[in-house]
């Protein structure tokens, strides 16, 4: 199956814009539920949360 | 409720061979389809799967419709293999197309590379259909190597057709027998001879040659907002849901195809 976005780093890049920006500007919410599925099942031990507080500190810097 | 899944059946009525890798369908809805220039239309081949295509012809024609497509992939090899009298589906048209009432009144800048030429062409039949609603009209088109060229035998035709239109090609390297200009469809952009305050400068081709001609807009004086772009990336629902086609929070689906780069500047690696 051909995938619009070929790159894992432009995917993950995706699911955070689509959730916490594209849909904000244009719809005026945040489409994430808060439900912490993805928390709960993510293997790698990666928190949402915790790397929206990260790109939150880091906006604006190079370093991110 | 009608579902918007469902595909208008219709008829290829016949193939035109444009360049070794290109050819126009000619397409007969079994009913008519009302599109504006730059709308998209997704084609289904049965049991092969759906791609999205931007009708070249023109869009005062509703019964039938011309698509030009180039050889690249899953669903249009299939397409190429395709005789006159195979039945194919249509879903559409959607996006907004082409910014006509903007154009009116203006200098049109268009500026076509390789197939990018095809929903061009569509743009420049609607523009043509009423040259004098318009300034100017002047076309400047590009492809790899002569017979890459589309559309070949319209060109005089289109330059012919009111005083206000010109219409200038390039090919990317030198060929044997070809006499015309040579050089990439950004040299055709060097000094040009438009009222750039009053003109409007509408692109389709690659993401590579529409980042270039982008940039060279810019510096020869067009503003973000005189730019329009047909993006026309592999769009799939056409609805504004499935998030293929996304270019920052825009969909090209519902907002374009034809994005005024205005809009998308700041997006992040915009061009791919």
């Amino acid at each position: 199956m051909l995938n619009p976005r070929p790159r894992l780093t432009d995917r993950v890049k995706h699911r955070y814009y689509h959730k916490y920006d594209y849909l904000v500007q244009s719809h005026g919410a945040v489409f994430c539920t808060g439900c912490g599925r993805c928390i709960d099942t993510c293997s790698a031990g990666i928190d949402m949360r915790e790397s929206l507080r990260t790109i939150k500190e880091t906006a604006g810097s190079k370093k991110a | 409720m009608k579902n918007p899944y469902y595909p208008v059946e219709t008829v290829v009525e016949d193939v035109i061979v444009e360049t070794p890798t290109i050819k126009t369908f000619v397409l007969a809805p079994s009913r008519p389809i009302k599109f504006k220039a730059g709308q998209f239309m997704q084609l289904t081949v049965p049991g092969c799967g759906e791609a999205p295509f931007t009708p070249s012809s023109s869009p005062s024609v509703a019964e039938k419709m011309e698509i030009t497509i180039l050889r690249t992939g899953k669903v249009t090899e299939a397409l190429h293999e395709l005789k006159p009298g195979a039945e194919v589906g249509l879903r559409g048209p959607f996006g907004k197309g082409y910014p006509m009432e903007k154009l009116e009144g203006k200098e049109a800048l268009v500026v076509g590379g390789g197939v990018g030429l095809a929903p061009l062409r569509s743009l420049i039949y609607a523009l043509l259909e009423n040259p004098k609603k318009y300034k100017r009209v002047s076309i400047r088109y590009g492809a790899r190597a002569p017979e890459e060229l589309c559309f070949r035998r319209q060109y005089d035709g289109w330059s012919k057709a009111a005083p206000n239109v010109d219409f200038t090609n390039t090919i990317d390297v030198p060929a044997a027998g070809w006499t015309g200009r040579v050089g990439l469809v950004t040299t055709l952009l060097d000094g040009l001879d438009l009222d750039l305050d009053n003109s409007i400068a509408v692109s389709c081709g690659p993401e590579i040659m529409l980042k270039f001609v982008t940039l060279k807009l810019l510096e020869v004086g067009y503003k973000p907002p005189q730019i329009y772009l047909s993006m026309n990336r592999k769009m799939s629902c056409g609805m504004g849901k499935c998030g293929r086609c996304n270019v920052g929070h825009y969909y090209l689906c519902v907002d374009g195809p034809d994005m005024c780069y205005d809009k998308i500047k700041h997006v992040p690696n915009v061009f791919g």
